[in-house]
């Protein structure tokens, strides 16, 4: 690992301690190698020589981050280095205008040490995961026909069909898609590249983790909110984490009095889009540390993803349930990149903070839906303020579902089948079978619901922090009958009954009760 | 940059690439070597895809190690793809598409090079279906591409793009990765893994590539 800090940190505003920042790096991470580089950073790209590109990971502290990276990605592509293993830390936004230059370094300490974690996280990426984007500066004519301008590649996330739920029917990334770019076919989901934008939504939504996005991949996020929640940036103080696009840190640069009347140290967490934002991100900052969670987002109009609705729905879900929790809702906000006023405001706003865990260590951060990612959140967040747990919320944007029965189910097990995240499952244990619901894993994806050959299931929207609580319970068991003849399982006793309401006292019934499908066909 | 000189370099990695997948005989080693340095020092419109890293990576073994030797390479080439008791990564595409019927695999690769006015030689020693032979079959295509850029034929430049586009999607995308992957299991560090690697991540950039030249090329036709 290389990191290469720009020399005009040191004086721009307050400046950084660049000598004690390259010290504590080195110290800290003996394998890396330090380099303070003279002149400005305003085209890093010049900075990959062939002897910089013997690391395999670059990580680049710059005072503005602001510029496209095509070119920095191109540069390091032709030099044979994986783009996508340069991490960028803006530390003009973050760290050089904050006002003392002890708590800038510091900062900009556990930015690093949080960029060091992001790019151990990143594993590597595929063809699958670039797309090629032809930028014409001129309208599409005959003239400009037999020339080609410089072929950007984009970063596309990739689907790892071995993790797939789309056999079980699974279509939360194509559902939440707003660009109609995953499909189901041929019993693969499939990505189209033309029609991705890669703003990583589907990457944090999918329920099983099997959309990868290298560059900002689910593992390397984690991996970086870990050492952003467990640094001492804030000097004993609990910092704020404050997700942004990279239109966001040229518009913390533009505030007026950046860093200085803030009571909450804010670090950011670059993502290519806040749609990748869900509520167990936000949820889970909270109670891992944060003090609040900003989203610095791009308005409605300018947003390239087209992603703001879903950001300001999530941020309102995280609102509502700390409300219903007796938190502060303010903890959780949404401002635009482009109203430095309100971002100002929010930046600056007094949060008061959400108790931490009690005793034992902090757990890491788990960002994986079927892993109970928002549950486990709002569990830890009622039982560090010592809520209770009969609160309900209704709410649209709610990720969690809570499946209920009417009568009539048979405890076929089709819905434990259909099931991505596993919250229904069924267990058949020698004479007795049992549908269990586990609402933590729960997504309300409703996927359970148009299999139920009976039409007896239902999802409901809802967080339900008492069904929360009481993690996997039964919801429907029942006897199975046996066959007289190999002791094999015949089938659940409200199935058999469900067969009799329907065939009646048709002689055919007492065979069905009797036997086990195989033993029936051998009968004479 | 223009399409046509785009064109041939695609044309010139689908060349070396098939070169590389042929028995490492002295006298193609020493020719490659030449390329090598010449695409190492020139690398042209090349530099600008996305399979550059790895593109470079393979030219650097080829130049500075000894594998890009004679004799060095023969062992290995054998036991990868000729015979071997822990089995061999096959290098024709049917044993990846239809193992259990590989004919119509034959005959329909034997069908897209006769509609491109081309047939195998009578001495040919390899299947249609031969990793070479559609390697080679590729870099053909990108020839006419670039041929119909030059002389500005647009029309003619659009359709050869649509016909690499399919036989990119039906014949090379589809098992090149399942290759490549095959050979850097058995011989992880070695140099065919890095020539399997560097045609399978091609073969699926260069697609999408040709897609958006095409619908871009289409649109301006249009006009």
């Amino acid at each position: 690992m290389t990191v290469y800090l720009c020399g005009d940190l040191g004086h721009r505003a307050g400046g950084l301690d660049l000598a004690a920042l390259a010290g504590w790096l080195t110290e800290r991470h003996p394998q890396t190698e330090v380099r303070v580089t003279p002149g400005p950073c305003d085209r890093p790209e010049r900075w990959l020589d062939r002897e910089g590109t013997r690391a395999d990971r670059l990580l680049l502290g710059l005072c503005a981050a602001d510029r496209d990276r095509a070119e920095l990605h191109a540069r390091a592509r032709r030099l044979g280095f994986d783009p996508l293993a340069i991490e960028v830390v803006d530390l003009g936004a973050t760290c050089a205008l904050t006002p003392a230059r002890a708590e800038a370094t510091r900062k900009a300490r556990a930015l690093f040490a949080a960029a060091l974690a992001r790019s151990r996280a990143y594993r590597a990426s595929g063809p699958e995961n670039a797309r090629p984007v032809f930028t014409w500066d001129q309208p599409v004519s005959r003239r400009s026909l037999f020339t080609l301008p410089p072929i950007r590649w984009e970063v596309v996330p990739s689907i790892r069909d071995e993790a797939c739920a789309v056999g079980r029917g699974c279509r939360a990334c194509a559902t939440l898609c707003p660009h109609g770019a995953l499909r189901a076919e041929g019993g693969r989901m499939v990505l189209s590249k033309t029609q991705c934008t890669g703003c990583g939504a589907c990457v944090s939504t999918c329920p099983v983790a099997a959309i990868d996005l290298p560059g900002a991949s689910l593992a390397q996020i984690e991996a970086q909110l870990d050492a952003l929640l467990g640094s001492d940036a804030a000097n004993g103080s609990r910092p704020g984490i404050l997700f942004l696009c990279h239109r966001g840190a040229p518009a913390l640069r533009r505030l007026p009095r950046p860093g200085a009347a803030h009571p909450i140290d804010w670090l950011p967490v670059e993502l290519p889009c806040l749609a990748m934002v869900t509520p167990a991100w936000i949820l889970q900052s909270l109670q891992l540390g944060a003090a609040a969670v900003g989203m610095l987002a791009c308005r409605r109009e300018e947003c390239r993803f087209g992603q703001r609705e879903t950001v300001e729905g999530r941020a309102g879900y995280c609102q509502a349930t700390l409300a219903a929790l007796d938190l502060s809702p303010d903890a959780v906000w949404v401002a635009d990149v482009t109203d430095e006023r309100g971002l100002a405001e929010a930046l600056s706003r007094p949060v008061p903070s959400v108790p931490l865990p009690v005793g034992g260590g902090r757990a890491g951060v788990d960002l994986r839906v079927d892993h109970g990612a928002t549950a486990n959140a709002l569990l830890g967040l009622a039982r560090q303020h010592g809520r209770t747990p009969a609160r309900a919320l209704d709410h649209a944007q709610s990720p969690l579902g809570v499946v209920t029965l009417s009568p009539g189910c048979t405890v076929c097990g089709a819905c434990a089948s259909a099931c991505p995240t596993a919250a229904l499952a069924l267990d058949q244990a020698d004479a007795a079978v049992t549908l269990s619901f586990d609402g933590t894993r729960c997504t309300g994806c409703g996927g359970c619901v148009p299999v139920c050959p009976e039409s007896v299931v239902h999802v409901d929207r809802h967080t339900d922090l008492a069904v929360l609580s009481r993690g996997q319970s039964v919801l429907r068991r029942d006897h199975v009958a046996r066959c007289e003849k190999c002791g094999g399982a015949v089938a659940t006793r409200a199935l058999l009954d469900r067969f009799a309401s329907i065939l009646g006292r048709d002689p055919v019934m007492s065979t069905i009760t009797r036997y086990c499908e195989a033993c029936r066909g051998s009968l004479s | 940059m223009r399409l046509a000189d785009l064109a041939r370099c695609r044309q010139a990695a689908y060349r070396f690439l098939g070169e590389a997948l042929r028995p490492p005989e002295a006298e193609r080693l020493a020719t490659l070597r030449l390329v090598a340095e010449e695409l190492w020092q020139r690398p042209g419109p090349l530099a600008d895809l996305a399979v550059f890293p790895q593109w470079l990576d393979l030219l650097r073994r080829l130049l500075q190690s000894a594998e890009g030797k004679a004799g060095q390479l023969d062992e290995t080439y054998v036991r990868l793809f000729v015979a071997s008791s822990e089995g061999i990564c096959p290098q024709v595409a049917s044993q990846y598409l239809a193992p259990d019927a590989p004919a119509p695999v034959m005959a329909a690769l034997e069908g897209e090079y006769a509609r491109a006015g081309l047939a195998l030689s009578a001495n040919a020693t390899e299947p249609p279906d031969h990793v070479t032979v559609t390697l080679d079959f590729m870099a053909h295509l990108c020839a006419v591409e670039a041929d119909a850029w030059q002389r500005r034929h647009s029309a003619m430049a659009v359709a050869q793009l649509d016909r690499e586009a399919g036989f990119l999607q039906r014949y090379l995308g589809p098992w090149l990765p399942a290759f490549a992957r095959l050979v850097a299991a058995r011989d992880p560090d070695g140099f065919y893994a890095r020539v399997t690697e560097t045609a399978g991540t091609l073969a699926v950039h260069d697609l999408d590539i040709v897609t958006a030249l095409a619908a871009r090329s289409r649109e301006a036709e249009r006009r």
